[in-house]
Formats: C-alpha cells, sequence, structure tokens
C-alpha cells in the first residue's frame, strides 16, 4: 500500500514535490497508510495539478494550440474563391498640353473616382447581384439584406485599384478591376459586366461634361483557373492567440475564488 | 466541523506540529482523520495564505506553526461558529 500511494504522490505537480515531497513521503512512512489514503492522495494531485499556476499556463498553452488546430483546420473547409480580373486604360481625350509625368494625373483619379462611385453604388450593385443569369450571394442573400450583400460585395469581393501609374501612353492611367466569387464562370462574367459598365459610364461622364476621356480594355477578364489560397498561416496564428487568450482568461477566473477567500472569511 | 483548514489551524493553536503528529491530534480532538492527501492540501493552502509557517528543522519531519494571522482568522471563525452553535442549542430547546 505505502509503494502504491508513494507513486501516487509523484503525481502531485514538481514544483509541489520540490517543496512539500520529503516532509509528505515523511508522512506516507509515519502514518497507518490504507486503501482510502490512496483515493485521497490522487484526490489531492488532482486538485494541486489543477490549481498551480505551471498548470494554469500548461492549460492556456494547451488551448491555444488547440484553436490553432480547429482553425487550421476550419481554413481547409472554407470554399474555394477565385479572383477573374480586367485591365482597363483611362486616358485623357487629347495628349496633356504639360508632358511631365503626372500631369493631369488628378483628372483622371477624380474621374476613376466618379465612375467608381456610381458603378459601385449599391443600387447598382443590387441590380448586379439580382441579374437572373448571374444570381449572385443566394446563401448570403437567405441571411442577409440584399443592401449588406451589395456592401460587402462592394467593400470585400470587388477590388479596383490603380495599376502603375504610367501605362506608356502619356498622361494615361491603367487601372485593374477584380471580382472573387467561389463560381469562376461567375467572377469572369461579374469583371465583364464592371467593365462594361465602366465603359457606359465614361460616356455617360464624357456627355455629361463635354470632353470624355479615353477608356480602353487592355486585358479583358480572364477565367481564373487557381482558387486563392487561403491564409492557412493567418487563421492558425489567429487561432493561437486566440486560444491562448481564451484559455488564459478561463484560467484567471478560476483561479479568481482562491484569490479571494481569504478576504471573505476575514470579513466574517 | 470538518473544514481541513480549520481542523489543522486548531491543532497548531497549542504548538508546533509536523504532519503525522497533526494527523494524530486531529482524530483525537475532532475525531476526524484526515488523509495524507486531505491534510497536505489543506497545509499548503495555510501556508500560502500565511496562516501558518514552517519551523526550520534539520528533520524530514517538517513541523509548522501558526502565525499571527491565522490565529486571528481562527479566532474569527470559532466566535463564528459558536454563535451558530449557541442559536441552535437556544432553537432545540424552545422547540
Amino acid at each position: 500500500m505505502r509503494r502504491w500511494i508513494g507513486w501516487a504522490a509523484h503525481l502531485y505537480p514538481a514544483s509541489w514535490r520540490a517543496r512539500y515531497g520529503a516532509e509528505f513521503d515523511a508522512l506516507l512512512d509515519d502514518a497507518n497508510v490504507r486503501w482510502r489514503d490512496l483515493a485521497d492522495v490522487l484526490r489531492g494531485a488532482f486538485i494541486m495539478q489543477t490549481t498551480s499556476w505551471k498548470s494554469y499556463t500548461k492549460a492556456a498553452v494547451a488551448a491555444g494550440i488547440a484553436c490553432a488546430i480547429l482553425a487550421l483546420a476550419g481554413s481547409f473547409l472554407i470554399p474555394n474563391r477565385y479572383e477573374s480580373r480586367a485591365v482597363m486604360r483611362i486616358s485623357p481625350q487629347s495628349p496633356p498640353s504639360d508632358s511631365t509625368p503626372g500631369a493631369g494625373d488628378e483628372d483622371l483619379r477624380q474621374r476613376l473616382r466618379q465612375m467608381e462611385m456610381n458603378i459601385l453604388g449599391r443600387r447598382a450593385l443590387v441590380s448586379l447581384i439580382q441579374e437572373p443569369e448571374l444570381d449572385l450571394y443566394r446563401e448570403e442573400r437567405r441571411r442577409m439584406t440584399i443592401e449588406d450583400v451589395a456592401e460587402k460585395m462592394r467593400t470585400h469581393d470587388i477590388r479596383i485599384r490603380l495599376y502603375g501609374a504610367r501605362t506608356g501612353q502619356p498622361g494615361a492611367m491603367a487601372f485593374v478591376i477584380s471580382f472573387d466569387y467561389p463560381d469562376r464562370y461567375k467572377a469572369r462574367q461579374v469583371v465583364r459586366e464592371l467593365v462594361g459598365r465602366f465603359a457606359e459610364m465614361n460616356l455617360v461622364l464624357a456627355q455629361k461634361a463635354g470632353s470624355g476621356g479615353k477608356l480602353q480594355l487592355l486585358e479583358s477578364a480572364d477565367l481564373p483557373e487557381a482558387p486563392i489560397p487561403p491564409s492557412h498561416i493567418g487563421f492558425m496564428t489567429a487561432g493561437l492567440g486566440a486560444g491562448l487568450l481564451l484559455g488564459l482568461l478561463a484560467t484567471l477566473i478560476w483561479r479568481r475564488p482562491k484569490w479571494t477567500r481569504p478576504n471573505s472569511n476575514q470579513a466574517q | 466541523m470538518t473544514d481541513p483548514t480549520l481542523l489543522v489551524l486548531a491543532s497548531l493553536a497549542d504548538g508546533d506540529k509536523h504532519g503525522y503528529a497533526m494527523m494524530e491530534d486531529i482524530q483525537r480532538f475532532a475525531a476526524v482523520r484526515l488523509g495524507p492527501g486531505t491534510l497536505y492540501g489543506a497545509i499548503t493552502r495555510l501556508e500560502e495564505r500565511g496562516w501558518i509557517r514552517p519551523v526550520n528543522t534539520e528533520d524530514r519531519r517538517q513541523p509548522y506553526r501558526i502565525t499571527g494571522a491565522g490565529r486571528e482568522h481562527l479566532e474569527e471563525q470559532v466566535a463564528s461558529l459558536d454563535r451558530v452553535l449557541r442559536i441552535a442549542a437556544k432553537r432545540l430547546k424552545h422547540a
């Protein structure tokens, strides 16, 4: 029996063993230990293991690793997304009189912003989403309002960015229109649609202002072959961070009653 | 009264004792046998709270001494228990 209990005593945390191990062994040698003392020592070891700071750190690390693994596994379950893109070039109707690089850029940028505001406006996107041949975001539309879906499309999935300042043509500016979506055919179709809307909008603005810029398609919307790889490392890191935080928080809450107990006793 | 920390404090109230001596003493005055795990769980908590402290010794058997704060805590607990017992006794009389 003494041997079994001695073995059970090794289940206490190492730090506890270092502090109390020798005297605990002396007690076991002196006391007439019984079978039920084995259960008592096992229970004591369990309590010490679950209430030492080291075990809390271990628990937090374990929670972090578990969450990192879950997040990594979850990242593989995320449906593939495909990005289609087209490149357009906008240039003034007549070459700028000032041939210094960058001259007239602000005008073009402003024109681009104006077109973008109209094309990516909520109403325009709602109509694009609801076009029968596209019928985008079917799942999202079940749980979100169409306006929210349009907002998500504008802020997350459609990207319009400058494609290098210079395009080989003086005063011209190239820009990329891209859209990512789980269906690669639809992704391409949306980019084609956006390209068409940019062309239409350029004409409208040109008629309004009296002098339009030239808008050319440099690269038509491609059919993406490979999906955009999700950032597995990013997911894993976020999972690790969240797990550590949750683990620490949980252990702090767990530890709290022990800290407060002496005060509550003294108050009695 | 079976709270192991109070039993240990009560045992140390009349002098320093090591683990086995506490176990024997508690069994004698409270008729409660604390298992080794329970006893050392109580000793660990009491030492963490500063209510007992180890006494220097060369022996493997480590004696402990109740501190001022420990004695104060024990007095408060005894007063509280005493109040409860007196009320309980009075109510039993009138029942």
